[in-house]
């Protein structure tokens, strides 16, 4: 009876292959000769098929209240794609293209602006800036007007998705900045009503 | 993780926190249907974590692995909820139910008793469990966690958790065989993730 218990409490470690090579062998030859293990064995199989019975989907919503809650934001298309090429210590920028969908929520405006920063080596603490302004938020950022941090760089591309809030009317320029070694590189981009 | 993905945390605390929790959601729903029975009560549930989880989120964007951690809490909340409910009316040592779990021999039915029904008389049986045995099971064979997952969610040593699947299994083995009508076993094992502490 007590190696019945010990092949049964066994059964988790011989699905998973963590079992010793000498012991598997031993539960095998035991359920073989066993007719109460086998029969647990195919029980066991049978409880997590029992288990693996669908439930009910995940309410809606409490997916939407979860996300009005905390503001979690919705991917929208890119609203705006600002290229900053980082060639070795020498910045430069280029426009390379505006596309936007934005999404409504309330009366505010959901927008993402997407940087692309390309070097052509890594770069380390490297110092970024946003500044925004009056009546745009960062999502899950309210209140703030300007966000600043330092980061390293990859070699080639490295991406930030910004999911920006305008109040409705808002205007004005997004500044972003990237500074890295004593050299600083600036780029504006329109937002607001006239961006839209 | 990708170079995207850690400027985007350092901008965004709800975006990190939906990226963090929002591949575990799926499978903790299922795991808050199984605990508490019933899709209402599942989402006071998962309500209740996921607002615990937000006040937290800056300990589980440094995890490698969130999904256990948010398991652990909603076990935590589950237990809360089924102790207010006052489904236990006796206090039992749990350290002396758990050294006479050794003692308990193997079930001895030479037949599968199991394969014959429903899934739905199956998840019956589980629901006749003791408490821990139920969670175990649930956790293990229902949602796939380790045995060391388990253990770190309900915050038993790994033995303890073998133990526990085990008389579970033969447990529900038990209930089928027989059809018992006694009262749950939930009645007189109280103990919670607390009490081992």
């Amino acid at each position: 009876m007590t190696d019945c218990h010990t092949v049964q409490q066994s059964f988790d470690d011989l699905r998973a292959g963590t079992i010793r090579p000498g012991q598997a062998a031993h539960v095998r030859r035991h359920l073989q000769r066993c007719a109460a293990c086998r029969a647990f064995y195919q029980d066991v199989s049978h409880l997590r098929s029992a288990l693996a019975e669908p439930v009910p989907p995940l309410p809606r919503r409490l997916s939407e209240r979860v996300k009005r809650r905390y503001r979690l934001p919705q991917r929208v298309a890119v609203a705006a794609m600002l290229l900053l090429l980082v060639g070795g210590f020498v910045l430069r920028t280029d426009l390379v293209g505006v596309a936007q969908s934005p999404s409504f929520v309330e009366d505010w405006t959901r927008k993402t602006i997407d940087l692309a920063l390309d070097s052509e080596k890594a770069l380390p603490g490297v110092h970024i800036r946003l500044e925004l302004p009056l009546g745009v938020e960062v999502e899950g950022r309210p209140g703030e007007r300007v966000l600043a941090w330092q980061d390293d760089l990859d070699a080639g591309a490295n991406r930030l998705s910004i999911p920006l809030m305008l109040e409705q009317g808002a205007k004005g320029e997004l500044v972003a900045s990237v500074e890295h070694d004593g050299r600083r590189r600036e780029f504006r981009i329109g937002l607001g009503e006239e961006a839209r | 993780m990708s170079r995207l993905i850690r400027l985007w945390q350092r901008l965004s605390p709800a975006a990190a926190f939906d990226a963090c929790v929002q591949p575990h959601i799926e499978r903790l729903w299922r795991l808050a249907v199984r605990f508490q029975g019933n899709p209402s009560d599942a989402e006071d549930l998962m309500q209740d974590l996921l607002e615990r989880a937000w006040q937290r989120r800056e300990e589980i964007q440094q995890l490698d692995a969130p999904g256990p951690w948010l398991a652990k809490v909603l076990y935590r909340l589950h237990i809360d909820r089924w102790r207010r409910q006052g489904v236990h009316s006796q206090l039992v040592n749990w350290e002396e139910l758990e050294e006479t779990s050794d003692l308990m021999p193997a079930v001895s039915e030479e037949q599968a008793v199991l394969t014959a029904i429903a899934a739905s008389e199956v998840l019956a049986a589980v629901d006749r469990l003791p408490e821990a045995q139920r969670a175990a099971l649930l956790l293990h064979d229902g949602e796939g966690y380790t045995v060391e997952e388990v253990a770190t969610i309900v915050d038993v040593p790994v033995g303890t958790v073998k133990s526990r699947l085990h008389r579970a299994r033969a447990g529900v083995r038990h209930h089928v065989a027989e059809g018992t009508k006694s009262p749950p076993a939930a009645c007189i094992e109280m103990e919670g993730p607390g009490e081992k502490q």
